[in-house]
């Protein structure tokens, strides 16, 4: 069921904007894990695993689930469907992985920011760099995915298209006759 | 349907490799290099799903790690301010494990490893800094055990507070087991 135009462009925005935000938080993220490694001063260190703590769920888990519930809405709303194409199956597989593994990996964030606000020295609790930098590069594939969209249609899509080519040719042959009878 | 076999006449033979309307098209290199990449990418997430029994920050250990149970930990029952108590836990890994212990305001104790006080050196000392008003503790219990697996004989010990003027402690006294 193709969307129309308005809604399909309100769903593109919030798709886009929870999409970007969602880089922009994982960047943020990165950020402070990289200030709570390096600093030495005890403040600075344990506010910077607070902060991770508060980000990753109210920021990074809202945006990650909105992308993907709005992307799985852009799929079934306009032409480019779910499974017709080989981009959008692979940004699927991937968002779905991504935030997967971000609900996961939530709780042990969360621990983290408790121990650091409760110990006296925060300075060595584990630092979070491998998944944040992962993180980075899945959601920038992502992106690139999105905006260069490469050529490849899914035999699922082939036949879609076929099919609905066959439909258009009917419908020109019916219309044809008609117009030379009038 | 189109016999797509080349004919026997050389000369007019056509290669049949290009898509006819019967032949959906070929799929594109990237798809396959993209698609060994993400394979890959999974594989490996899931491989260390496995590996690590957990999925928790690196370089220094998780909170919930490989055959550890911190809620066993939590749920055992609170030992009393005055008596202390054993804490056998099993970890394969570096482990910060959350133990709440409820004690009166202003107590005192420490927490022993692998032999009970006062023999042993505490591993950690804790004081109720909270208002007095509060009845909980938080400790923060860091083992390295080197990657193996290793069976430890916690003791919790807490101090009356400062106020009764008595240190509950005793080399005589049998601790009381709480939890496994």
């Amino acid at each position: 069921m193709i969307m129309p135009t308005r809604l399909r462009k309100i769903a593109l925005t919030v798709h886009v904007t929870s999409s970007v935000g969602w880089l922009g938080a994982v960047v943020a993220f990165l950020a402070l894990d990289i200030t709570a490694q390096v600093s030495n001063d005890v403040e600075t260190v344990r506010a910077a695993y607070l902060a991770m703590g508060t980000i990753i769920w109210y920021v990074l888990i809202p945006f990650a689930i909105a992308a993907l519930l709005t992307g799985i809405v852009q799929s079934l709303g306009t032409v480019w469907g779910f499974f017709r194409h080989y981009w959008v199956v692979f940004k699927l597989v991937l968002t779905v992985v991504a935030t997967l593994l971000l609900v996961q990996y939530s709780p042990t964030v969360g621990d983290t920011a408790d121990v650091a606000a409760s110990i006296a020295d925060p300075r060595g609790l584990p630092s979070f760099f491998l998944h944040s930098v992962g993180a980075l590069v899945v959601l920038l594939v992502l992106t690139i995915l999105a905006v260069f969209k490469p050529r490849g249609t899914t035999r699922y899509g082939w036949r879609k298209q076929r099919e609905q080519q066959r439909r258009q040719d009917r419908r020109r042959k019916i219309t044809v006759p008609q117009m030379q009878q009038g | 349907m189109t016999d797509l076999r080349p004919s026997p006449t050389p000369s007019t033979t056509t290669p049949a490799t290009a898509p006819t309307e019967d032949r959906p098209p070929r799929t594109p290199r990237w798809v396959w290099l993209f698609g060994i990449v993400v394979g890959l990418f999974l594989l490996a997430v899931g491989a260390f799903f496995v590996v690590s029994g957990d999925h928790g920050a690196e370089a220094g250990g998780g909170v919930h790690g490989a055959g550890n149970d911190p809620s066993s930990v939590e749920r055992a029952t609170a030992p009393d301010v005055l008596s202390p108590a054993w804490l056998r836990v099993a970890t394969a890994r570096p482990t910060l494990w959350p133990i709440t212990v409820p004690v009166a305001p202003g107590a005192a104790g420490t927490l022993c490893f692998g032999v009970s006080c006062p023999d042993g050196e505490p591993l950690t000392e804790f004081t109720d800094t909270e208002a007095p008003a509060a009845r909980t503790s938080r400790l923060f219990l860091d083992f390295q055990v080197g990657g193996q697996v290793r069976t430890a004989d916690v003791t919790l010990e807490a101090s009356a507070p400062d106020r009764a003027g008595q240190d509950a402690r005793s080399a005589d006294r049998e601790p009381t087991r709480c939890g496994r």
